[in-house]
């Protein structure tokens, strides 16, 4: 067997033991193998990844620190479409620069190497703008002086001696690098507002960037800090909101909208409650009694008609997912004061009672005429008296009393306006000759038997379909262990 | 459940289940079928962003043609001359390719593995609203809204995924392979004593009653056994053993110890002892000081069970599921004693195959990797059974997925 040549391994710790230097030097930036994340950027800004020259800039740094956070925002962004994280690290986009990411997790180079890149941005010796980014809270360090920082990136200075260096703490970086930053940028509600690790109790004195950095700050470029709040952040408000800011900074776009506290103003402007698909639920009076109800959730403790976010209008991920939109109540996770401002959980928020209550009063008139409507509009013209489908109650079912009221209601409600539509009044006879079925095509015995059935209820099957149904067992009750109708034929391929 | 979920943005959602586990136990409350299937399928889908970002993200550039050609250059001419044993599923004919498809930002299977958790997380969002941090687990179930459509979709998700997830295995095993036969002592790298432990998950749908009591026996029934193995052999399934096991020191961390609070629980509910360092007993007393290799070094606390460092996670838990060979026989997933056979449907691109996955000789970073590959693929083959139970159960109209019983607090 062939011996493979083993070249030592030259292992390092983030922070050399005492007394010890660091083995690797500055020239031989990166990992063991000297190999590092900004090398294979500019592979891909020098091969065929990007050749577009619209616009000056040709890359952006963005430095993304993480404070006290969980990396939930790194990971949401992760997921991202609109861009695409990729499109953003490749230069895909045409006018977007390449956003050269120098993350604490997706990077090649740690330790020494890593906060090299850093230093650089604060001694203004890189070859680009940066846009610094910050995930999680940002510690109050006074409570920590003179021992380890309660967050931390790296010691410093580089290359010292152990005994030269201090560990540097994050709120440090964000104090050096905000001011030449051309954007800076807090991710999630721990970073725009506080957010969890500042809620009632936290030993570590937990505040907001925009707090850290105080109401006077403005980036290299004029601006205050940019806050996409959210537990975690949707990752397209990120992404979108960075290339909105790349492509301005590019000249390439116009200077994005934010409101009074930074939010990016075209998706923080409405509550989440607009854009529910609960919400007609809401406006008819119905409300989910219990979990997994597909009622509006109010009255389950619904934070929504006074919390600025649009999931329910984006989704969370591609379009998909969204709280409502799959069924938990907004606890009000991108909004200032979250948490202690909206605990206790699923507890009715303050004024949703007589709200509920006037939109049951509502909803007890408009919806019966609604369904009035509904029920008519729900056939076509040529059905007055039976529909050809097998599937459903006739729509002689319905009783006299229904059709009286439907009479006098559409009188008053095309009172001196058009009645729309065809005015036949049997079923249609083609010119053909050809009669609608039932009777026609299936016989009276069978018209009578779909007819009967159904009278049941609106949940009565079609007789073929109902044995197919209730002989679909739960997969364990069948006989044959672990199959049913449906898993008996998906079962065939796996085997 | 919201809160606890925070604690990580990358497996928040097992917390906050975890968290509901806790209340159910503690009010004593079940979880109806359909609310145990679906939080089945949220705890598969789970593993479909961390592992799959762990081996493609992190551990693949370790792997790949920038760090292998500059570190070893002699590996690298054998790489391009060694052809892959499963090029015929994966795609790459030769050791290089694989591995240039390993480089950062560059690499094909950078870029997938950065896709790739998509499909996993637009299923997770449209069953439980976001990920990470779900929305909509409460205690006693879930507050989903569950429909045939819900149900479709991520069901053809898992199926995307799980083509996925399949050809992750047999690159892997190529990798792992190669590394072998270029030199046996790289099976050294990463090596450790076998201590795992795993609390098992994924309760079975008709078994689970939600009484600390009854652990023991549902713990038992879950599709991945509970589980400790010290050197190698599994010494207890019993949920109550290894929650006994726990404890947890803070000696070398930045916290003052909690010994002048008493000790809250010296038993469990069912009477078994609890040591003082036992997490139920403990208090967290944060305390910066300046760092010491030789005293406190660190905000990491030192978990142990029977005082002993264990290793944990996805290999803790195939490991234990494939040693005890409890879990029920379900119908694509059995364990067998040394292994777990995973039986998997056709998907898009490659046909029906049974993989298997064999409790390993030597345990190193080459194992860990490839059997978080295969962990994978039981997971996601965990949450499409589920699926096709959550649509018998809607097909018996048994939709309740939360149990609503007015449970007072204790
Ligand atoms: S579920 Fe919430 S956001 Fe949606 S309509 Fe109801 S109250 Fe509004
Ligand atoms: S709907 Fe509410 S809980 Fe959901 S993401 Fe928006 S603010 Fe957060």
């Amino acid at each position: 067997m062939e011996n493979m040549i083993s070249v030592p391994m030259k292992a390092r710790v983030d922070v050399p033991l005492e007394g010890e230097v660091s083995r690797l030097l500055p020239d031989q930036v990166g990992n063991v193998a000297g190999a590092h994340n900004s090398e294979l950027q500019q592979r891909l800004l020098e091969s065929g990844g990007r050749r577009d020259t619209l616009g000056p800039l040709k890359k952006v740094y963005v430095f993304w620190l993480p404070g006290m956070s969980c990396d939930g925002c790194t990971v949401s962004t992760i997921g991202a479409t609109e861009p695409s994280i990729e499109e953003l690290l490749t230069g895909a986009l045409p006018g977007v620069p390449v956003m050269v990411l120098h993350h604490y997790q997706f990077q090649m180079e740690s330790g020494d190497h890593f906060t090299l890149l850093l230093e650089q941005a604060d001694a203004g010796a890189l070859d680009a703008p940066y846009i610094l980014v910050y995930e999680g809270s940002i510690s109050d360090e006074h409570l920590t002086v003179g021992a380890e920082p309660w967050a931390a990136k790296g010691s410093l200075p580089t290359w010292a001696p152990a005994d030269q260096r201090q560990r540097r703490s994050t709120p440090e970086w964000v104090r050096r690098l905000a001011p030449g930053a051309a954007v800076t940028i807090a991710i999630g509600t721990c970073a725009t507002w506080g957010g969890i690790p500042a809620s009632l109790g936290n030993p570590t004195g937990a505040m907001s960037v925009m707090d850290f950095l105080g109401k006077d700050y403005r980036s290299s470029l004029g601006l205050p800090v940019v806050n996409v709040p959210g537990c975690p952040a949707i990752g397209d408000d990120f992404t979108e909101a960075v290339t909105m800011l790349l492509k301005y900074m590019n000249g390439q776009g116009p200077v994005p909208e934010f409101d009074e506290l930074g939010r990016p103003a075209w998706q923080f402007g409405d509550t989440v409650h607009l854009h529910c698909p609960r919400g007609a639920w809401y406006e008819e009076g119905n409300f989910a009694r219990e979990f997994g109800g597909k009622e509006c959730l109010a009255e389950i403790g619904c934070w929504g008609p006074v919390v600025n976010c649009h999931i329910t209008e984006r989704g969370f991920i591609n379009g998909k997912g969204g709280c409502m939109v799959a069924g938990g109540a907004c606890i009000g996770c991108m909004s200032p004061g979250f948490p202690d401002k909206f605990t206790p959980f699923y507890k009715r928020p303050p004024q949703t009672t007589p709200a509920t209550t006037l939109s049951r009063v509502h909803g007890a008139l408009t919806k019966p005429l609604r369904r009035t409507t509904q029920l008519e509009r729900n056939r076509e013209p040529r059905w007055r008296s039976t529909t050809p489908s097998g599937w459903a109650p006739e729509y002689d079912n319905v009783t006299i009393a229904h059709r009286t009221f439907e009479y006098f209601y559409t009188r008053i409600q095309y009172f001196r306006s058009e009645l729309p539509g065809r005015h036949e009044k049997d079923e249609e006879k083609y010119s053909s000759g050809y009669v609608v079925p039932p009777e026609a095509a299936y016989g009276k015995e069978y018209a009578a038997a779909a007819g009967s059935q159904s009278r049941r209820g609106s949940q009565a099957r079609h007789p073929s379909t109902a044995g197919a149904v209730a002989s679909s067992r739960r997969i364990r009750d069948a006989p044959s262990g672990r199959s049913g109708v449906v898993t008996d034929v998906l079962s065939e391929p796996a085997r | 459940m919201f809160i606890s979920s925070r604690v990580c943005g990358v497996c928040g959602g097992v917390h906050s289940v975890a968290s509901s586990l806790a209340m159910e136990m503690a009010f004593g409350i079940g979880v109806p079928p359909m609310g145990l299937a679906l939080r089945n399928i949220q705890l598969g889908l789970d593993f479909q962003i961390d592992n799959p970002v762990h081996l493609y993200l992190l551990a693949g550039p370790d792997y790949s043609q920038v760090v292998i050609e500059r570190t070893n250059p002699s590996l690298w001419e054998r790489a391009k001359k060694t052809e892959t044993r499963h090029g015929n599923i994966h795609g790459f004919a030769t050791m290089a390719e694989l591995m240039t498809a390993f480089n950062p930002l560059t690499g094909k299977l950078y870029l997938e593995g950065l896709h790739m958790t998509r499909a996993p997380k637009e299923a997770y969002s449209i069953l439980y609203g976001k990920y990470p941090h779900p929305q909509t687990v409460v205690p006693g179930g879930l507050s989903t809204t569950v429909s045939m459509q819900v149900l479709n979709e991520t069901e053809i998700r898992i199926i995307r995924t799980l083509d996925y997830a399949k050809r992750g295995v047999f690159i892997w095993d190529d990798i792992t392979q190669f590394f072998y036969d270029a030199d046996p002592l790289y099976k050294q790298v990463g090596t450790r004593p076998k201590n795992m432990i795993d609390t098992g998950m994924w309760d079975d749908p008709f078994a689970y009653d939600g009484t600390y009591a009854g652990a023991a026996e549902w713990g038992d029934q879950r599709w991945a056994t509970p589980g400790v193995i010290m050197d190698g052999e599994l010494v207890t399934t019993n949920l109550h053993h290894i929650n006994m096991g726990m404890e947890e020191f803070v000696e070398h961390a930045y916290y003052e110890g909690w010994e002048n609070e008493g000790t809250p629980y010296p038993r469990d509910p069912a009477g078994n002892p609890l040591s003082p360092n036992h997490p139920w007993n403990k208090e967290t007393k944060p305390r910066p000081d300046k760092r010491s290799w030789k005293d406190r070094y660190t905000w990491s606390t030192s978990p142990r069970w029977d005082r002993r460092v264990m290793e944990a996670g996805a290999y803790a838990r195939l490991w234990a599921t494939a040693a005890a060979a409890k879990m029920p026989h379900t119908r694509f997933l059995q364990a067998t004693g040394t292994s777990v056979k995973i039986d998997t449907p056709q998907t898009p691109a490659l046909p029906a195959m049974e993989l298997e996955w064999k409790i390993p000789e030597t345990w190193n970073a080459f194992e860990r990797n490839l059997a978080r590959a295969y962990h994978i693929v039981y997971s996601l083959m965990v949450a499409y059974e589920n699926v096709q139970i959550a649509f018998d159960l809607m097909g018996d109209g048994e939709n309740k997925v939360a149990t609503m019983t007015e449970f007072r607090v204790p």
